[in-house]
């Protein structure tokens, strides 16, 4: 699959979100993305309920994000889809949740390209793959004015293609859902 | 002034660099790792096995612990081939072939000749890596000063061409045994098929490869050493370093089935002479493998270039069964540049 293939599948997927349900999102969250937990970065994500039905909840997710992996590359992504939400009788929030989307990353080490013999610098030189990420999301409400909830949510995620067909991720969110 | 602020705030040595660095070749991303001192204007650069061996990660995972013994003296470069380790890039599985092999090595020489300017690179091939170091040295004469051959694999292709060798091998093991004592009926079972079996046919399914391929396995199993992962090296490369290991390591190896000797040139050895730059074998004594007795073939055929080093106990990564020796190895070599 091209890459702008995957790109067109992305803007496929994602517009339910926004054409399905005019309301204003639900929930905001901004996070902390960790990916391997110790390569920093962050992430926002918007969710739009498509059921209203406590505790049960069906969301649609679209998030985006970025993280440093020093030396390796500096990643953006974007992804949407839906996670299944239940929030119990004291306030705590179980989920679970399946997102695709598209991510970019620009080589963080210095990158040199080599063409008939001749060796050049290169700047801003990376790749773009689709991704697929499933995780869980544990929570708990809070009683603040501005923060809604607090949130961790350990995932799982898949990079396609690569030259092996799939690379693989794991990554962290820890955060707070906002009014 | 900047080593002088270095060694204040960071304890650092001028001149050593942990470096990384990427290699664009034909729609390929080859990442490098750059460790040790630079400043002695030495650059080894690392031949992985495999084709689909570790690359970056072996310096992590203890396979190649050169922290104490080369880096302070040199510099050491490892890279990931495409298909391996974090390599990437838009290619197909298709194009895989030694010919791109060689032209990506040379590329990575390429640009670490334009980085870093080193006064004398030396190639330091492991298992396959030899083969493909001493391929690439035999198509690029004059890029490389020295050769390094650790575990000697001049053949790159099936079995018969190194059965000679390894039944050697096998017989050598059990002589040595029996000669030191050994009681075991093993050995003499060895010593006996060695009386019978002077040479093995180069056929495939006869009674004898099988017969010697159950002795090759059981000294395997008896007397080769094989390195233990260092899982503080495996935590330290999944959380704490550039390496994505675990991306690295649930993927499949696509590389080693596409990589095949161009047809007439599986075996080297007639064509080793050619290459003239001091060379250091390194073998293990009971490395089935890559034996010794390739090493001696591979010293022969240099011709007085060569120096064969036998790590006693030694298996298939010598350099982590004696590290010490193994840089004395590397260092002679480099003095002799």
């Amino acid at each position: 699959m091209s890459r702008s293939c995957l790109a067109a599948a992305l803007v496929a997927v994602a517009p339910p979100a926004f054409s399905a349900s005019p309301a204003a999102p639900d929930e905001v969250a901004l996070a902390y993305y960790g990916d391997f937990i110790t390569h920093p970065g962050a992430s926002g994500r918007v969710d739009w309920p498509l059921n209203g039905d406590d505790p049960f909840a069906v969301l649609v997710e679209v998030e985006v994000g970025g993280y440093w992996h020093p030396n390796l590359m500096v990643a953006l992504f974007a992804r949407t889809g839906p996670e299944l939400r239940w929030t119990g009788p004291k306030g705590g929030l179980y989920g679970a949740f399946a997102h695709v989307g598209v991510e970019h990353g620009f080589w963080a080490a210095p990158t040199y390209r080599v063409e008939g013999g001749e060796v050049r610098t290169v700047a801003l030189a990376g790749d773009s793959w689709g991704v697929f990420a499933a995780g869980l999301d544990f929570g708990h409400t809070l009683p603040g004015e501005v923060a809604r909830g607090w949130f961790a949510r350990p995932q799982f995620g898949m990079r396609f293609p690569t030259f092996h067909t799939v690379g693989f991720d794991l990554a962290v969110e820890v955060g707070v859902k906002l009014r | 002034m900047r080593a002088a602020l270095c060694l204040l705030l960071v304890g650092c040595t001028p001149g050593v660099v942990h470096d990384h660095l990427d290699v664009l070749v034909d729609d390929a991303m080859l990442p490098v790792a750059v460790h040790g001192n630079i400043g002695s204007g030495t650059l080894v650069v690392v031949e992985s096995g495999g084709p689909s061996g570790p690359g970056i990660a072996e310096r992590a995972i203890g396979y190649h612990p050169f922290q104490d013994t080369l880096e302070p003296s040199v510099a050491v470069a490892w890279y990931d081939r495409r298909g391996t380790g974090n390599a990437t890039g838009d290619y197909a599985v298709e194009d895989q072939s030694m010919a791109r092999l060689i032209s990506d090595l040379d590329a990575v020489i390429a640009t670490l000749e334009t980085r870093y300017e080193p006064e004398h690179v030396v190639l330091l091939g492991h298992s396959f890596g030899t083969y493909s170091s001493g391929l690439y040295q035999l198509e690029h004469p004059g890029v490389v000063d020295g050769w390094v051959v650790a575990g000697p694999s001049f053949i790159e292709g099936p079995d018969e061409l190194f059965i000679s060798y390894r039944r050697d091998f096998a017989c050598r093991v059990a002589s040595d045994q029996i000669a030191s004592g050994a009681s075991d009926p093993f050995w003499d079972e060895i010593e006996a098929f060695c009386v019978a079996n002077p040479t093995i046919p180069p056929v495939w399914d006869t009674p004898e490869r099988e017969q010697l391929w159950e002795y090759l396995n059981e000294i395997e199993d008896r007397l080769e050493p094989w390195p233990s992962i260092e899982i503080g090296g495996v935590l330290g490369l999944a959380f704490g370093s550039h390496y994505n290991l675990f991306d690295t390591q649930l993927r499949e190896n696509l590389i080693s089935p596409m990589i095949e000797a161009d047809p007439g040139r599986e075996d080297l050895l007639p064509e080793i002479g050619a290459i003239d730059v001091p060379v250091a074998v390194a073998t293990g004594e009971f490395d089935g493998t890559t034996p010794t007795e390739m090493g001696t073939a591979l010293v022969e055929a240099v011709g007085p270039n060569a120096t064969l080093t036998d790590f006693p106990g030694g298996g298939h990564y010598m350099m982590t069964d004696d590290p010490e020796r193994f840089g004395e190895v590397v260092l002679s070599l480099v003095d002799q540049l």
